[in-house]
């Protein structure tokens, strides 16, 4: 993996990366495509969806990466243009019906939730982790969205409106019916565990 | 039917559930906050409700911010993202 945080080695690649260095691209490309990848197909679901966000991402970071200031680390900022790009693509999608969920009592969280107890060793289980964000894959797009933006990329209101396109107001009841409906999907596997 | 403390008490469950990410991520108005902070400590059903809530976005982040390290990308989309780059 490229090390881009030791001052002399992010001016070095980021030289060569300007200068259109053909091993140094290659090299940047294979460190940093698949964890890319992996967060694309959170937003957008399908594989060959995610393929495309990730092959637009790094279009658009090596057409502005002569502007590219340094405040942040290289990861970082290819991480913020990956979800940008995964979110122009799923608005450029026509819009699919999405399967509505019985929210009957959802979005009033159960409180024997809160009561189970879920140790951090099971979330160090790579097999329930994987089992969680098998179940965020399946909310539909506009909760999955949100719920990503706000409690995982840690986005304020007002950013994640922006990003969307929509009012606070639409942002927060989506969120509070995300975090419902992921509690529903997410509780019967955790309990496995415990 | 009610008293007037059990009306007051019940729409402010309300309040709650309506404004529970801005009253955890500390964005009301202070006088808003304050008066749900004070109801929190006297009702048992918004504590647990909090709590709840709480556990719900605790599990989503940590078991999507400690994925595992990803797969590399499969090879046909770095050759694909390298010709397009070098286009």
């Amino acid at each position: 993996m490229l090390d881009d945080s030791a001052k002399s080695p992010k001016i070095s690649l980021l030289q060569q990366l300007r200068a259109g260095d053909r091993p140094a691209t290659e090299r940047f490309v294979r460190a940093h495509a698949g964890w890319m990848l992996a967060l694309a197909q959170r937003y957008v679901k399908d594989a060959a969806l995610a393929e495309d966000c990730v092959q637009e991402a790094f279009l658009q970071a090596f057409r502005n990466i002569g502007g590219f200031q340094g405040r942040s680390a290289l990861k970082s900022w290819l991480y913020r243009i990956v979800v940008n790009a995964a979110l122009m693509k799923l608005r450029s999608r026509p819009c699919a019906i999405e399967q509505p969920l019985d929210e009957q009592d959802r979005c009033r969280i159960a409180t024997s939730w809160a009561e189970m107890a879920t140790p951090d060793e099971i979330l160090e289980r790579k097999e329930a982790r994987e089992l969680v964000e098998a179940k965020l894959l399946e909310l539909p797009d506009s909760y999955r969205i949100v719920l990503l933006l706000r409690d995982i990329e840690g986005l304020s209101t007002e950013e994640t409106a922006r990003l969307l396109a929509t009012t606070e107001g639409a942002v927060k009841v989506r969120l509070h019916r995300a975090r419902a409906a992921f509690r529903v999907l997410v509780e019967p596997i955790l309990r496995q565990y415990v | 039917m009610g008293n007037r403390i059990g009306e007051r008490a019940s729409r402010t469950c309300w309040d709650l559930e309506d404004l529970v990410a801005d009253y955890l991520g500390g964005s009301l108005p202070r006088p808003k906050g304050l008066e749900l902070e004070t109801h929190v400590d006297e009702c048992r059903a918004c504590r647990a409700f909090l709590a709840a809530y709480q556990r719900t976005v605790w599990v989503a982040k940590r078991a999507l911010q400690c994925s595992s390290v990803p797969a590399e990308a499969p090879e046909a989309l770095v050759q694909a993202i390298l010709r397009s780059l070098y286009r």
